[in-house]
């Protein structure tokens, strides 16, 4: 009992430790464990911001929006950093284009942010590929570096209407594990 | 009256270090290894002194950490990245063809279709032929290493690795 009430004390600490606009958790009303693993989730201790960078994206087809416009028309964003080289990428996009096309009235939208590639490879890829989805390229590796950086592709960030990320996943994301993630994330 | 034992200060530290192991181990969904060093390359020569007219071998050997790969020199993709070896144009030194090992077709558990790779420790070389009419002394032959790397679930960032080995022209006999 007394190492449950250090271990819920050492909860309480590390929300403030972690995000101190946050509001203390109180232990003793454990109703949403969602708000919990939402905090652990969007945590920043591989630098990924909690909430949402204020940025501008440019598709390839120059369409310009803020990524908190996207966030604020819509319930849920996937970002998806991908590149035309990266295998496990170009494996996962069709499922990510069938969820696009399901969801899109939904109020789920994809994003995906090319990084280390070249236009005409991204560009013939989702031609390809029949990707209809927002597709941006990250030169300079602006975007990339506003999410804390990414080392690894696929990246894919799950980002809700308050703008927070509230999942983050790193790899091959499998259709089992995106429809859960979203299953999840939208109840 | 119910009474409660006080929380000591150790139960109490015991709770805070449990929660912080916890922490370190909780899943952020793939985690990328902390490892960024996945292929460690050399470079070698066949022989630090070469005589004029004579031929001899640049060889670079990666290692490649387990668990990943790169992806050959011909992938069967068209967007993959190939690995590839490019040596510097060197005065008085004619490179021939590079010549890269035997690829494996492996299956990954993201892909139906079967990628072209190399794993583990391999080695790539290239002949050189020193010219007969260049001068003995101390060169230096350089050249690019370009790779990919992946596991089975995630991919890195491509990368270069630049390279120069000496070598020291000597007088035919």
């Amino acid at each position: 009992m007394v190492a449950v009430g250090g271990f819920l004390i050492g909860i309480i600490l590390f929300a403030q430790v972690a995000n101190p606009v946050h509001k203390i958790f109180d232990p003793l009303q454990v109703k949403n464990l969602i708000s919990v693993k939402q905090l652990f989730s969007a945590k920043t201790l591989e630098g990924v911001p909690a909430k949402v960078p204020d940025l501008i994206i440019t598709t390839i087809e120059g369409k310009r929006f803020t990524l908190k416009e996207l966030t604020s028309r819509n319930r849920l964003v996937v970002v998806n950093f991908w590149a035309s080289w990266c295998s496990p990428c170009v494996e996962e996009m069709p499922y990510f284009e069938k969820i696009h096309r399901d969801y899109q009235n939904k109020g789920v939208v994809f994003l995906g942010i090319a990084i280390k590639d070249s236009l005409s490879a991204v560009g013939k890829f989702i031609v390809q590929k029949e990707i209809t989805y927002k597709v941006a390229m990250d030169d300079q590796d602006k975007i990339a570096n506003a999410f804390g950086g990414v080392k690894v592709l696929p990246t894919t960030i799950f980002i809700d209407k308050q703008n927070s990320v509230v999942k983050i996943h790193k790899g091959y994301l499998s259709q089992r594990e995106l429809d859960k993630n979203l299953k999840y994330l939208l109840q | 009256m119910a009474t409660t034992r006080p929380i000591t200060r150790f139960t109490f530290f015991m709770g805070v270090v449990v929660l912080l192991l916890c922490l370190s181990v909780f899943p952020s969904s793939g985690q990328a290894p902390k490892d960024t060093n996945l292929v460690h390359v050399e470079a070698y020569a066949s022989h630090k002194r070469v005589n004029s007219g004579k031929s001899f071998h640049i060889t670079i050997v990666a290692n490649i950490k387990q668990g990943f790969h790169i992806n050959s020199h011909k992938p069967l993709d068209e967007f993959l990245l190939p690995t590839l070896l490019r040596l510097n144009e060197t005065r008085g030194i004619a490179f021939g063809s590079v010549c890269y090992p035997k690829p494996k077709q492996v299956l990954f558990s993201f892909s139906p279709n079967h990628l072209s790779v190399y794993d583990g420790k391999i080695s790539i070389f290239a002949e050189g032929k020193v010219s007969k009419d260049i001068s003995p002394g101390d060169i230096k032959v350089s050249g690019v290493f370009t790779y990919q790397a992946c596991d089975d679930q995630m991919c890195f960032m491509p990368e270069s690795v630049c390279f120069e080995v000496p070598l020291k022209i000597v007088k035919a006999d």
